[in-house]
């Protein structure tokens, strides 16, 4: 057995020591992370080393061999599955649409009161009762002037209403100009992304695998496909290319951000993209045919036929015969100022007791006004389920395409745990064989030669 | 499935915050005893209930109607009866008066009665009820008979137009009785020709009584006492008249009162929570979540490092 070295076993030992060690710090850099978001755990790979090549002859039988040199590390690999990313990904992206959605569709709702007693429908009720009581008695001006009150009470209500819907449609718009301007996330994310590329490529040209980058460039991805459908690309040198929301131009290539910050919204999105809080905000607030737009015009269809009706049933103005929207809705100043002009009677020399124009009015209760209007309630309670549906069925994929994910790249304490144990034993057992070297070296160097003494 | 602490946690916290989101709709739906909170919990049903909530509130307001209605002919019944009282005496009066026993003074002092009958039927056909002038047709607001002008004016000043309340949706009932209307006013203009109304008679007979001639006494035995009878058939006739609407009136008010028990119905089962099924919904609910917290906390204390040494 010639041509090993007497000090060949620590330097094996040694190896194992370090390697053990190398194992306990990935493990103590999982455990110090376990709940750092974005993180994915790491392994040391350990690889056998072929360290001494015996030459021909060594061996008894005349042959050669290679001899067991210990161990090394070879690489430090992080555990992450792609395809769980794209799944995430694309429900991230679903998600953030019905989320939006469904916060403003549920403003929407709020903002109506129904159904209860203090809706649009309980001061139309309100309106038409009001009429009926001057039916009873029209010769009254106290019932008047209660029948204009009211009157004024509903107008208000509705353009209250009308306001609330232009108000939740204006705070959408800000919000997709804040996510899609210079200094909105979108954006920011990109420029990100952008420079992690350039360390991550420059890393991959040197031989190293960037884990914490790759791991801050993945959360970024993530943290973007909320606001639109993203696409990746992964490009050789190790950075990534990304379209974004459906735009032809890539968001970013390489390390530079492709689209120019000031770009609006509007120019950049021309039809709406599906998915993302960008692709919920443009259906939102797109003019015309957006949701909120929708709305508006049927509540204006609403007022109009309220309007229409009433002032043909009244046969003079009672509302401004201007006023057909929602927005513009009034009680004729006319009748404001004095409510006894309020026409009760179409009879020749208008008695004081006829009442054929105020039973008119009152008979229009349950017409088409009043259907326009619960049916503008019927589809913004559906449409608001069904965004609500969306978001609760988006929310449980998204959870377990979070879970699946997880299941590969998160740390698991009680692994690390058992992990730590593995490699203080390792370590343990390192250290043993190399003080039983040890103790043979001492055999051989203070032993020799006492024979007898 | 590979199980890390990270995800036990992330799923316990979205697991209790869905009970608890359930347990929070439980109670609201408890407090508020309401199954429909906003439009989105039931869109359908939030639709039916705004028009059902909407045909209660007409059906409140025809109510009302037939209340004011039913007041208006109650005292059109208690006026007319007071005028068919005074034509009672008038008839009495009329018979006396026709008596060849009796003589010119006695005649002249019936004559004085009379005229009184007349100004009391005047004043009775100027009852008021709210404020309205019950008999004076469309012009409410000014009483139909002179009562104050000497010598006496008859005529009628009213214009004896139909009044009309609304007592369910496209039914209008009228609630005045007309008294000035051909071919046989009620009460009628007094003495202009053609005009055969009750105060005519009384003037007439008054006429009569005064004047004092064989003819005239010929005619309050005759002429004057059919003319009387003819008015009293009339005063009926139209008390006939006002207790058929009152009754057409409590007929609308019952099937009022049906529909509105109906829609409250309806509205109720629409958006009303079963009282039985939302406190059994409370408590499980309750009882899940309480549950989840408990085996929660007792799954994320525990790793492995509790039983390494």
């Amino acid at each position: 057995m010639s041509g090993i070295s007497s000090f060949f076993g620590l330097q094996t030992s040694l190896r194992g020591l370090l390697a053990q060690q190398a194992g306990l710090n990935v493990t103590a850099h999982n455990i110090a992370n376990a709940d750092t978001e974005g993180y994915s755990r790491q392994t040391a790979e350990l690889e056998a080393v072929t360290g001494l090549k015996l030459a021909s002859g060594a061996l008894a039988g005349g042959g050669g061999a290679l001899l067991g040199g210990g161990v090394d590390v070879t690489a430090y690999t992080r555990a992450r599955d792609a395809f769980a990313d794209l799944q995430y990904r694309a429900q991230s992206s679903l998600h953030g649409d019905a989320e939006t959605t469904t916060s403003a569709l549920s403003a929407v709702e709020e903002s109506l009161n129904e159904p209860g007693t203090t809706g649009i429908s309980a001061l139309l009720q309100k309106f038409w009762d009001a009429w009926q009581a001057v039916g009873n008695q029209p010769e009254d001006p106290a019932t008047k002037s209660a029948l204009a009150v009211t009157a004024r009470a509903l107008t208000d209500g509705i353009r209250a209403l009308e306001g609330q819907l232009t108000a939740i449609g204006a705070s959408a718009t800000s919000e997709l100009a804040a996510i899609t301007d210079a200094s909105g996330p979108v954006l920011q994310d990109a420029q990100a992304i952008a420079r992690l590329n350039g360390e991550i490529s420059t890393a991959v040209a040197a031989g190293r695998q960037p884990n914490e980058l790759l791991d801050q460039r993945d959360k970024l991805l993530d943290e973007l496909s909320a606001y639109g459908q993203v696409t990746i690309t992964e490009l050789a040198n190790g950075s990534v290319q990304v379209a974004f929301g459906g735009v032809s131009t890539p968001l970013l290539v390489d390390d530079t951000t492709a689209w120019a910050p000031t770009l609006p919204a509007t120019t950049l999105f021309a039809t709406p993209t599906p998915g993302g809080k960008i692709g919920a905000l443009q259906t939102l607030t797109q003019v015309p045919g957006g949701t909120i737009d929708a709305y508006r015009q049927q509540l204006d269809a609403f007022a109009g036929q309220l309007v229409a009706d009433v002032n043909a049933a009244h046969g003079a103005p009672f509302f401004a015969p201007g006023g057909t929207t929602a927005a513009t809705i009034a009680v004729d100043p006319a009748i404001l100022a004095a409510p006894t002009t309020i026409r009760t009677t179409s009879l020749a020399g208008a008695p004081a007791g006829a009442n054929d124009v105020a039973l008119g009015v009152a008979q229009l209760r349950a017409g088409a006004a009043d259907k326009i209007y619960a049916g503008f309630v019927l589809r913004v309670g559906n449409e608001s389920l069904d965004a609500q549906r969306r978001e609760t069925s988006t929310a449980a994929t998204l959870a377990s395409a979070s879970d699946r994910r997880a299941s590969v790249s998160g740390v698991s304490l009680d692994e690390e745990m058992a992990n730590m144990i593995r490699f203080q034993r390792g370590y343990q057992a390192s250290a043993r064989t190399m003080s039983t070297v040890d103790e043979m070296l001492d055999t051989l160097i203070n032993r020799t030669g006492r024979v007898g003494l | 499935m590979r199980i890390t602490h990270g995800m036990a946690h992330r799923r316990l916290i979205s697991d209790l915050q869905a009970a608890a989101e359930r347990v929070d709709r439980a109670q609201r739906e408890m407090s508020t005893q309401k199954r429909i909170l906003k439009p989105s919990d039931d869109p359908i049903g939030a639709q039916r209930a705004i028009l059902a909530r909407g045909e209660l509130a007409a059906n409140a307001q025809y109510q009302t109607n037939v209340t004011q209605a039913r007041g208006f002919m109650e005292t059109t019944d208690e006026a007319l009866d007071s005028i068919t009282s005074l034509l009672h005496r008038a008839r009495e009066l009329t018979v006396q008066g026709g008596n060849d026993a009796t003589g010119p003074d006695a005649r002249k002092n019936i004559a004085l009665e009379i005229d009184q009958i007349v100004a009391a039927v005047k004043m009775a056909a100027n009852t008021s009820y709210g404020g309205v002038y019950i008999f004076g047709g469309t012009a409410t607001t000014s009483p139909p008979y002179d009562t104050t002008t000497v010598p006496a004016v008859d005529t009628y000043g009213g214009d004896d137009n139909p009044i009309y309340r609304e007592v369910g949706p496209g039914i209008a009932v009228a609630v005045n009785t007309r008294v000035d209307t051909a071919p046989s006013p009620l009460i009628g203009s007094g003495q202009t020709p053609g005009d055969t109304g009750l105060l005519r008679t009384l003037r007439d007979i008054s006429d009569h009584l005064k004047n004092g001639t064989p003819a005239d006494t010929e005619a309050l035995r005759n002429a004057d006492l059919q003319a009387l009878e003819r008015n009293l058939d009339d005063l009926s006739a139209a008390r006939a008249g006002v207790g058929a609407t009152i009754a057409r009136l409590d007929a609308a008010d019952a099937r009022l009162a049906s529909g509105e028990t109906t829609a409250t119905q309806l509205l109720s089962e629409t958006e009303d929570v079963d009282f039985a099924q939302a406190a059994l919904t409370l408590s499980s609910q309750q009882t899940i979540y309480e549950a989840a917290l408990r085996s929660g906390a007792s799954v994320i204390q525990s790793s492995l490092l509790d039983f390494l040494r």
